[in-house]
C-alpha cells in the first residue's frame, strides 16, 4: 500500500486499520465455545459472529470474530479480538462501556492515553457515520456475554 | 456534451451546487436518492408562506381562495405533465411510499381475496415489496416475483407464465433505482390488462428523467415523489384512472374527505378529496408545480438527451477500471451507475469518495432482493441528473482511483 500520508484526505485508513483488515486476527473456530452468538446491522448488512472459550479461571482462552462488511468493521473486529484476548469474563461489559465512552462522537478530545488500536478505531470518529461500523462487534460480544452472565 | 444543452447556466439554478464539501467542490451524484432543488422552487416555497399561506378548500376568505387556486393550479400542472385524463385523478400524497400504500391498503383489502395472486417483480424498492407481503398476509392472497436476468431486465416470458386469472394485480418499477433499467410498462400492462388484472407502476425513478404518458402506458395507477423531481420533500401523487379511484373506498378519514357527516352518516367527497383527508402539504404541492414548470421550462426530451450521453460517457469510463464491475448493464437504462470495486467494500468507496466532496450512495439502495440475485451485499451507485457534467464523472474517476490507491 502506498503511505496514506500521501493522500490529502483526512485518513481513517492508517496502516494500524489496514493490517488488521488485511490479516484479521482470531478467525479460527473454537472448538466447544461456552459463548456463541451473531448480530447483524440491517441497514448495511454488515455481519458480525463471536465464539469464545472460558477457561477455569473465568478468562478468555479462545476467541473467534468473524466480521463480513466494510474494511472498518473488519479491522474493529479484529482489533477487539486482540485486545480481549486473556481478559477476564466479567470485565468484558465494562471494557465494552469504556470503549463505547471513547467512541463517544460528543467527546472528540483525544486527551485519555489509550493504545494505538483505540486510537486508530477514535479517529473515525470523524466520519460518525461510519462509528456504527466500529461499534458492531463490540455490541454484539457485550450482548453476548450479557447473556452468558445473566 | 449535446449542442445547446447550456448545463452551466443550468447549475446557476441550483445553489446548493456551488458548495464546497470536505474542502471540495460538491459533486453530486446521489440523484436517485433525491434531487437538488432549484432557486424558483425554493422561492414558491417562501413566497407562499410569506404572501398566501392559509388554508384550503375551507374558508371564503380572499387568501384561502388563493391557497386553493395555486394548490389546484399545481394539480393540473401534475396532469398535464403524465397526460393524465382528469385532475381529480391526481391524489396529493407525501410520496412514492404512500401513494403505494394508499392503493395497497384500500384497493387491495377491498379487492384481494385468499388465493389471489399478485405480481411485483425482482427489481423493486422496499416500498413496492413490503405493503403487498402485508397485504397477501392479511388476505392469503400470493405474492409472485417476476425474475430478473443477468443484465439486470425482466425476464418478460416468465411474466408471461406467472400471469394467470388468479393475478389480481401487477405492480411493478418503471426505472430501477438500483440497477437503472427501464422496464417495458406499456407491454406488462396490456399483458396483465388482457387477463383483468389491476397494474401500479412505480414511478419514483422515470417521472423525473423520461416523458411519461400515462394514458400511452395504461396503467392503472402511477406512483411517484415530488423530492425526487426537482420539489419540495413531502410531497408526492398518486394517478388512478378515475373509474378505479371511484370504486375505491377512502384510505384514510377525516376533514377534507367528506361531503357530509351525520352521526348516522358519512358521505365521501369527490374525486380527489375523498383520499386526501386532512390539510395536505400545501406550499409542497405548489412547490411540486414549481418545479414541473422549471423542468418543462428546459424540457425533458433535452433531460433526457443529455442524462443519456452522461451515462454513456460514465459507462465507457467505468468500464476502464479493471476491478470495477457494473451492475445493470441493460441496453435500456438511466443515468444510474451502480458498481462494484473488486473486494472493496461500498461503505469504503463511499467514505472516501465524500472526502473528496463526491456524493454517491452506497448500500443495498432498499432493494435487497436485486442485491441477492447478484450474490453481493452492497453497491456503490452514482446516479445522475440534467445538472451534472462531464466533468464530474471524471472526478468521480479520479475519486475510484484514489480507493483503488488505498485499498491496493
Ligand atoms: C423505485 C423507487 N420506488 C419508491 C421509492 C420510495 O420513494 P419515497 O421514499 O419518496 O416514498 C424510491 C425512493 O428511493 C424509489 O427509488
Amino acid at each position: 500500500m502506498s503511505s496514506n500520508s500521501e493522500l490529502q484526505f483526512d485518513g481513517i485508513y492508517d496502516d494500524l486499520i489496514m493490517d488488521h483488515y488485511r490479516n484479521p486476527r482470531n478467525r479460527n473456530p473454537i472448538s466447544k465455545p461456552h459463548i456463541e452468538h451473531s448480530d447483524w446491522n440491517p441497514f448495511c448488512g454488515d455481519e458480525v459472529s463471536v465464539t469464545i472459550g472460558i477457561n477455569k479461571y473465568d478468562r478468555i482462552s479462545g476467541i473467534c470474530v468473524v466480521a463480513e462488511g466494510c474494511s472498518i468493521l473488519q479491522a474493529s473486529a479484529s482489533i477487539m479480538s486482540v485486545l480481549l484476548s486473556d481478559q477476564k469474563i466479567a470485565d468484558v461489559l465494562a471494557f465494552f462501556e469504556d470503549f463505547k465512552y471513547m467512541m463517544d462522537t460528543s467527546c472528540l478530545s483525544s486527551s485519555t492515553e489509550v493504545s494505538p488500536e483505540i486510537a486508530a478505531l477514535r479517529t473515525i470518529r470523524k466520519y460518525p457515520v461510519r462509528v456504527k461500523c466500529v461499534m458492531l462487534p463490540w455490541v454484539t460480544i457485550r450482548d453476548a456475554v450479557k447473556s452468558y452472565l445473566s | 456534451m449535446t449542442d445547446g444543452f447550456k448545463v452551466n447556466s443550468i447549475r446557476k439554478d441550483f445553489p446548493i451546487l456551488s458548495q464546497t464539501v470536505n474542502g471540495k467542490p460538491l459533486v453530486y451524484l446521489d440523484n436517485a436518492a433525491t434531487s437538488q432543488k432549484p432557486q424558483c422552487v425554493i422561492d414558491s416555497l417562501s413566497n407562499y408562506y410569506q404572501t398566501v399561506n392559509s388554508n384550503v378548500h375551507r374558508g371564503v376568505h380572499t387568501l384561502s381562495q388563493l391557497a386553493t387556486d395555486d394548490y389546484e393550479a399545481a394539480r393540473s400542472k401534475i396532469r398535464s405533465f403524465i397526460n393524465a385524463g382528469s385532475d381529480q385523478e391526481i391524489i396529493y400524497t407525501r410520496g412514492t411510499t404512500e401513494s403505494i400504500n394508499l392503493v395497497a391498503y384500500s384497493f387491495g383489502v377491498q379487492n384481494i381475496r385468499s388465493g389471489d395472486e399478485i405480481i411485483i417483480s425482482g427489481m423493486e424498492h422496499h416500498s413496492n415489496i413490503v405493503p403487498w407481503q402485508l397485504l397477501c398476509e392479511q388476505t392469503g392472497a400470493v405474492l409472485r416475483i417476476i425474475p430478473i436476468t443477468d443484465s439486470g431486465e425482466l425476464d418478460i416470458n416468465q411474466y408471461g407464465a406467472l400471469l394467470s386469472d388468479k393475478t389480481k394485480l401487477v405492480s411493478v418499477v418503471h426505472q430501477s433505482n438500483a440497477l437503472g433499467t427501464i422496464n417495458s410498462v406499456k407491454e406488462i400492462t396490456a399483458m396483465a390488462h388482457s387477463l383483468g388484472a389491476v397494474v401500479l407502476v412505480d414511478g419514483a425513478q422515470s417521472a423525473p428523467h423520461m416523458k411519461v404518458d400515462v394514458q400511452d402506458i395504461g396503467c392503472d395507477f402511477f406512483a411517484f415523489s415530488g423530492h425526487k423531481l426537482y420539489g419540495p420533500t413531502g410531497i408526492g401523487v398518486l394517478y388512478g384512472k378515475s373509474e378505479v379511484l371511484d370504486n375505491m373506498v377512502p384510505y384514510q378519514s377525516g376533514g377534507e374527505m367528506i361531503k357530509s357527516v351525520t352521526f348516522d352518516k358519512t358521505i365521501f367527497n369527490v374525486l380527489p378529496h375523498k383520499f386526501e383527508a386532512g390539510t395536505p402539504d400545501i406550499a409542497g404541492a405548489i412547490g411540486l408545480g414549481a418545479a414541473i414548470d422549471y423542468v418543462n421550462d428546459i424540457g425533458l426530451d433535452a433531460i433526457n438527451s443529455y442524462e443519456s450521453e452522461l451515462l454513456a460517457y460514465g459507462t465507457a469510463k467505468l468500464e476502464q477500471i479493471a476491478s470495477l464491475r457494473i451492475i445493470g448493464t441493460s441496453s435500456h437504462k438511466g443515468a444510474v451507475l451502480s458498481f462494484t470495486l473488486g473486494d472493496i467494500h461500498p461503505h469504503d468507496i463511499g467514505t472516501i469518495l465524500d472526502s473528496e466532496g463526491i456524493a454517491i450512495r452506497t448500500g443495498h439502495h432498499c432493494a435487497q432482493p436485486v442485491m441477492e440475485r447478484y450474490g453481493i451485499p452492497a453497491t456503490a451507485r452514482a446516479s445522475m441528473s440534467f445538472y451534472n457534467t462531464k466533468e464530474e464523472i471524471d472526478t468521480l474517476v479520479t475519486g475510484i482511483d484514489r480507493v483503488l490507491e488505498v485499498f491496493s
